[in-house]
C-alpha cells in the first residue's frame, strides 16, 4: 500500500499523467479555439470517434501509419465542414448539431467497423499500423526530466507543439484577436472589417483536426486497434476543462491537467483494495469542484462590479 | 435551396436515430405461422462483434443449423444497448411465431422473463441464468456457467507461468458475476503458490481499453508478470500493455482470444491461453433437451468443467509457450476438479468470498 501512495511521488507518476491527459488536451484544445471564436464545438467526442477508426482503417489500408495520419486529418477537417456548414450557414442550432454529430460517429463508426472487419467490436483482425514512440535523444539521458517527457507517443509531441502554436495564435497574433472578438460580439466584429465566417471556418476546422488527432491518439499508439466506443468521454472531460477556463488557455490547460491526475490517481488506487465505484468517481468529482471554484469567483466578480 | 439543405441536416438526425433503432431488433418477414414441422428459434441478444462472450453466444445457432439443417430455421435479433428497448424486442419476437427463444444473462434476462410470464407456448431457453427464483417459470429452461472454475483454470495457469510470485486480474464492471470469476482465480493462484500475491481491479465499463492498459500497466510496475482481463472490450488494453512489456503474458476470457487477435501479431503474441465459456454448446446441449422434450423447464442447471461448458483454450500457441512440467502441473491441479477433491469458491453462492480472498491474496 505505501509503495502506491509513494508512486504519486515519482518521476513515472508525472510521465503516466502526461501519456493519460494528452486525449484530454487535444478535446480541450478542439473545444477551445471552436468557442474562442463564438461557435459551440460540442462534437468533440464525435469527431474523436472518426478520428480514432479512420486513423486505424487508413493506415491499415496503406500499410503506412502517416497516411493514416493524414486520412485523420482529413477527416477531421471533413467533419468539422459539416458542422460549420450546418451551423453557419444552415444557421441551424450549434448544440442540435453537435448533438447530431455525436450519435451519428457512435452509431455510423459501428457500422464501418462491421463492413470493414465482420466485426462490431475492435479492429484487431486489421493490420493497422501505430505511431512510433519518441526518445529525444540527450533529454531522454538527462536523469528525472528524461523520465518524464522523453519516451512518449509521437502525437505527444504534436499536441505539445499545437499547444505552443495555439498559444501563440491566440495571444500573439492579430487572427487570434480576430477570434475573440468573433466570440465576444460578431456584429462589433463585423462593423470593424473582420470576416466573421472566415475567422470562424478556419477555427472550427482547426478544432475539428485537434479532436481527430485526440481519437488517432488512442487508436494509433495508446492502443494499436481501434475498440467501440474507446474514447469513453473524453471529449466531454475537454469540453468540461474549456468551460472551467474561460476564454483563458492556460486555465485550460491546468483543468485538463487536473483531469489528467485524478485519472491516474484513480489508475493506482485501483489497485488497493478501495470500494472501486467510489474511486472512479474522483475525476468526476474534479470537475465539480472545478466548476463550483468558477462560479463563487463570478459570483464575487458580479458583486464587485456592482 | 435553404430549405432542402435543412431538410437534409433533419435527416442526418434521423437517420442516426434509425441507425439506434434498427439495433433494437426487426422481426420483419417471419410473422407467418409456425404449424409447419420447422422449428423457429430466436436468439436475442444486445448485439454481436464483442469477439468474446456475445460472439460464442451467436456460435450456437451455427451449431443447431449444423445439427439439424431444414428441421430448424434460426434468427439473430439484436435489441441494442439501450434497456428500454430490451423488452420490446422481446415481446416482437414472441408475436412473430418462434418457437424457441434464447436470451438471457444477468442484465437481460428480466426483459425476458417478463415476456415469458405472457406465452406460455414458446419455450424458453435462458442461456446463462442469475436470478434462479425468477427463472422459476413453468416454460423457461435456464443454464448457468461454473465461471467460478474458470477462474480457477486461469488462475492456476496464471501462478504456474508466474516468475515473480505477481499476478493480476483486471475485471471490467465491479459486479458479483465478474467477482465470481476473479475470486476462482485467486483461489486457483493459491493453489499452485500459497504465498503468491495477486492484484485485482476493476476498469469501471467494458469498453475503456485505454483505461485497462493504465491500469495493467500499473500492476507490471508491481511486479505482475501474468495478467489475466476479464473485461470484454476493454480487455484488449491488457493485451496491449502486456505487448510492451516482454516477458510479460496475458490471458484472455470468455473465447480465445489468440484467434480473434489475428490481425494483431503483437498483441497475439501476449495471450498465453483464454478461459472459455462455452456458451454455444450450452445452447446446443439446451436446445436438443428442448426439441427432445427432456428439458426440465423451472428449474436451472449450472453446467461446470466438467460438462465441457467452460475450459482453458488449449490451442498450439499455448502448448508451444508451456513446458512438459508446466502442463502436467496444469493438468494435476485441474483434475482435481473433475475428481470433486477441489470444490471452487462462488461469489454467487457465498457473497463476500470474494473479499476474503482478496484479502488472503494481497499481503
Amino acid at each position: 500500500m505505501n509503495n502506491i501512495i509513494a508512486s504519486f511521488f515519482s518521476a513515472s507518476f508525472l510521465f503516466i499523467v502526461i501519456r493519460v491527459g494528452i486525449p484530454l488536451l487535444f478535446a480541450s484544445m478542439s473545444a477551445y479555439v471552436a468557442s474562442l471564436s463564438g461557435i459551440l464545438n460540442i462534437a468533440v467526442e464525435g469527431i474523436m470517434i472518426f478520428g480514432a477508426l479512420f486513423g486505424v482503417y487508413f493506415s491499415a489500408l496503406s500499410h503506412s501509419a502517416w497516411i493514416g495520419l493524414l486520412g485523420v486529418i482529413v477527416i477531421g477537417t471533413v467533419c468539422s465542414l459539416i458542422l460549420a456548414f450546418f451551423t453557419m450557414k444552415m444557421k441551424a442550432d450549434a448544440a442540435m448539431s453537435g448533438i447530431a454529430l455525436n450519435l451519428f460517429a457512435s452509431d455510423i463508426s459501428i457500422w464501418l467497423l462491421l463492413i470493414w472487419t465482420g466485426s462490431k467490436g475492435t479492429s484487431a483482425s486489421l493490420p493497422s499500423k501505430v505511431l512510433p514512440t519518441i526518445n529525444i535523444p540527450i533529454i531522454k539521458d538527462i536523469p528525472i526530466l528524461g523520465q518524464i517527457i522523453s519516451g512518449h507517443y509521437f502525437l505527444t509531441y504534436v499536441c505539445i507543439a499545437l499547444a505552443i502554436f495555439v498559444y501563440i495564435l491566440v495571444y500573439k497574433t492579430p487572427f487570434g484577436m480576430h477570434m475573440k472578438a468573433c466570440g465576444l460580439d460578431a456584429d462589433a466584429a463585423l462593423s470593424v472589417g473582420i470576416k466573421v465566417n472566415k475567422v470562424r471556418l478556419i477555427s472550427i476546422i482547426l478544432s475539428g483536426i485537434l479532436a481527430a488527432l485526440g481519437g488517432a491518439y488512442l487508436s494509433m499508439g495508446y492502443m494499436p486497434i481501434f475498440s467501440n466506443n474507446m474514447t469513453a468521454s473524453r471529449g466531454w472531460i475537454g469540453i468540461a476543462a474549456n468551460a472551467v477556463g474561460q476564454g483563458n488557455f492556460l486555465i485550460v490547460i491546468l483543468a485538463t491537467f487536473v483531469f489528467a491526475i485524478a485519472q491516474g490517481i484513480v489508475n493506482n488506487l485501483a489497485l488497493m483494495q478501495l470500494p472501486s465505484e467510489l474511486i472512479n468517481t474522483i475525476p468526476y468529482l474534479c470537475v465539480m469542484i472545478g466548476l463550483i471554484i468558477l462560479s463563487v469567483r463570478n459570483y464575487q466578480k458580479a458583486r464587485k462590479n456592482k | 435551396m435553404k430549405k432542402v439543405l435543412s431538410l437534409l441536416l433533419v435527416l442526418v438526425l434521423a437517420l442516426s436515430l434509425v441507425a439506434c433503432d434498427n439495433k433494437s431488433g426487426s422481426t420483419s418477414g417471419t410473422t407467418d405461422g409456425g404449424d409447419s414441422d420447422v422449428t423457429k428459434i430466436a436468439l436475442l441478444l444486445p448485439y454481436i462483434g464483442d469477439q468474446s462472450y456475445f460472439d460464442v453466444t451467436y456460435q450456437g445457432l451455427s451449431l443447431l443449423k449444423e445439427k439439424y439443417g431444414d428441421a430448424v430455421e434460426v434468427k439473430l435479433i439484436e435489441m441494442g444497448t439501450d434497456a428500454a428497448g430490451w423488452e420490446t424486442a422481446n415481446r416482437q419476437a414472441a408475436e412473430a411465431g418462434y418457437d424457441i427463444i434464447i436470451s438471457g444473462n444477468f442484465e437481460y434476462e428480466a426483459a425476458m422473463l417478463a415476456v415469458a410470464k405472457d406465452y406460455p407456448d414458446i419455450k424458453y431457453l435462458n442461456f446463462d441464468y442469475s436470478d434462479a427464483e425468477a427463472n422459476s417459470l413453468p416454460n423457461v429452461y435456464a443454464v448457468s456457467y461454473a465461471c467460478n472454475e474458470l477462474g480457477y483454470l486461469t488462475g492456476v495457469v496464471a501462478a504456474i507461468k508466474s516468475k515473480s510470485g505477481v499476478i493480476g486480474a483486471v475485471g471490467g464492471m465491479d459486479l458479483n458475476g465478474i467477482r465470481q470469476f476473479i475470486a476462482g482465480y485467486f483461489q486457483g493462484a493459491m493453489a499452485v503458490n500459497p504465498d503468491i500475491k495477486v492484484l485485482s481491479s476493476f476498469v469501471g465499463d467494458f469498453s475503456d481499453a485505454n483505461k485497462a492498459k493504465e491500469i495493467s500497466l500499473n500492476m507490471i510496475a508491481q511486479g505482475a508478470d501474468v495478467i489475466w482481463g476479464v473485461a470484454g472490450g476493454a480487455g484488449n488494453g491488457v493485451f496491449a500493455a502486456a505487448a510492451e512489456n516482454p516477458g510479460v503474458w496475458a490471458i484472455g476470457v470468455d473465447t480465445d482470444q489468440y484467434v480473434t487477435m489475428a490481425g494483431q501479431p503483437e498483441l497475439q503474441a501476449t495471450i498465453l491461453t483464454s478461459g472459455m465459456k462455452n456458451c454455444d454448446k450450452a445452447i446446443l446441449a439446451g436446445v436438443t433437451a428442448i426439441m427432445e422434450g427432456t428439458a426440465p423447464y423451472g428449474t436451472q442447471e449450472f453446467l461446470t468443467y466438467k460438462d465441457g461448458a467452460v475450459g482453458l483454450a488449449e490451442n498450439d500457441y499455448y502448448k508451444a509457450n508451456m513446458t512438459e512440467e508446466e502442463l502436467a502441473l496444469v493438468e494435476e491441479y485441474t483434475s482435481k476438479i473433475l475428481t470433486g477433491e477441489v470444490s471452487v469458491v462462488d461469489e454467487l453462492v457465498t457473497p463476500g468470498v470474494y473479499e476474503e480472498l482478496l484479502a488472503e491474496v494481497s499481503d
